[in-house]
């Protein structure tokens, strides 16, 4: 799937990632590649400024933790990530429902 | 892999990761500490998926090859973090205007010792300076708001950050204008007088405008 068309689903998508347990940058970008079965097609530098933009936006918590050695800056959803993402998938069934609806599937 | 192998793989994929990081750091502007970050996690990035694409069976210079490849190219890449950059210098600038701009009304408070100067001129700006300066209070909360927490309901890009840069330019210089002509035609050339307009207007007005000007480069 071509990046213009996920773009405005980045955000969701890494709420939804996020919702189980904290992360580091490459872990999410894994886990939306496992989640998507490889069809995400989009530079994966891109995710860092929606992560950067998802923090700002109080969504996100990040912290730099070590990991085997290594110093990673490892994100956690907020209390407001976690309401975003339940509303966010809201909306989606709604719009996925209507577009079904009128394409006949 | 063995620990010993790891920091092998790490050392002999450093050229073409340091090339990338490097042509990455060189095209963005904003503010250092964001910078930093921004290109440390891609770093960290650049290196787990390398040794992930190791593990897989690649050899080490392919790895890394695909690892950067699979991040985006530079110019891919750059606008995104310059985005971030921009929005984050924004916030910045917005935070310190907002900070000069709230201990304004105690600046201007009347001396009532003193006495107010007579003169329409002075009269007129009086009030404009005390309108400016709830506008500017009022731009600078909702732009600093707008960077940050704002992000929840629209996406604040380089066009707000650039709102944000000129606005602090633009209401900064009036604010000196007015402070400074204030001052001039107030109750005397008091040394006090000009110590407290260096001290809380140009002073304060001029680190701002030097933000201002970052951000204006960062978008």
């Amino acid at each position: 799937m071509k990046s213009e068309s996920l773009r405005g689903h980045l955000d969701a998508m890494i709420l939804a990632v996020l919702e189980d347990e904290p992360l580091h940058g490459y872990a999410i970008i894994e886990a939306l590649a496992r989640r998507s079965g490889g069809r995400l097609d989009l530079p994966t530098g891109t995710v860092y400024p929606a992560l950067r933009r998802l923090e700002a936006a109080g969504h996100l918590v990040s912290s730099w933790s070590e990991e085997t050695g290594r110093r990673r800056r490892t994100y956690r959803l907020s209390r407001s990530g976690r309401k975003e993402l339940a509303g966010r998938r809201t909306e989606w069934q709604a719009f996925s429902r209507m577009v079904g609806d009128v394409l006949g599937t | 892999m063995t620990t010993r192998g790891r920091v092998r793989t790490m050392e002999s994929m450093s050229d073409v990761r340091t090339e990338y990081l490097t042509s990455l750091a060189a095209s963005l502007r904003g503010p250092r500490r964001v910078r930093r970050s921004l290109v440390q996690e891609a770093s960290d990035h650049l290196e787990d998926a390398t040794l992930a694409h190791v593990e897989a069976g690649l050899d080490e210079h392919t790895a890394a090859c695909r690892a950067v490849a699979d991040f985006g190219t530079v110019d891919e890449v750059a606008p995104h973090f310059q985005t971030t950059l921009a929005v984050a210098s924004a916030r910045r600038t917005a935070l310190m205007l907002l900070t000069v701009m709230l201990v304004q009304p105690f600046v201007w408070d009347d001396d009532p010792a003193a006495g107010r100067p007579d003169g329409a001129l002075y009269a007129v700006l009086d009030t404009g300076v005390e309108a400016l300066g709830m506008a500017m209070m009022a731009f600078a909360f909702v732009l600093a708001l707008a960077c940050g927490i704002g992000n929840r309901w629209f996406l604040a890009g380089r066009s707000v950050a650039r709102l944000t840069a000129v606005g602090s330019l633009v209401s900064g210089a009036a604010l000196v204008a007015i402070g400074v002509l204030m001052t001039v035609l107030g109750n005397g050339q008091r040394l006090l007088d000009w110590v407290l307009v260096a001290a809380f207007i140009l002073v304060p007005i001029a680190g701002t405008s030097l933000s201002a000007r970052r951000t204006l480069a960062a978008c």
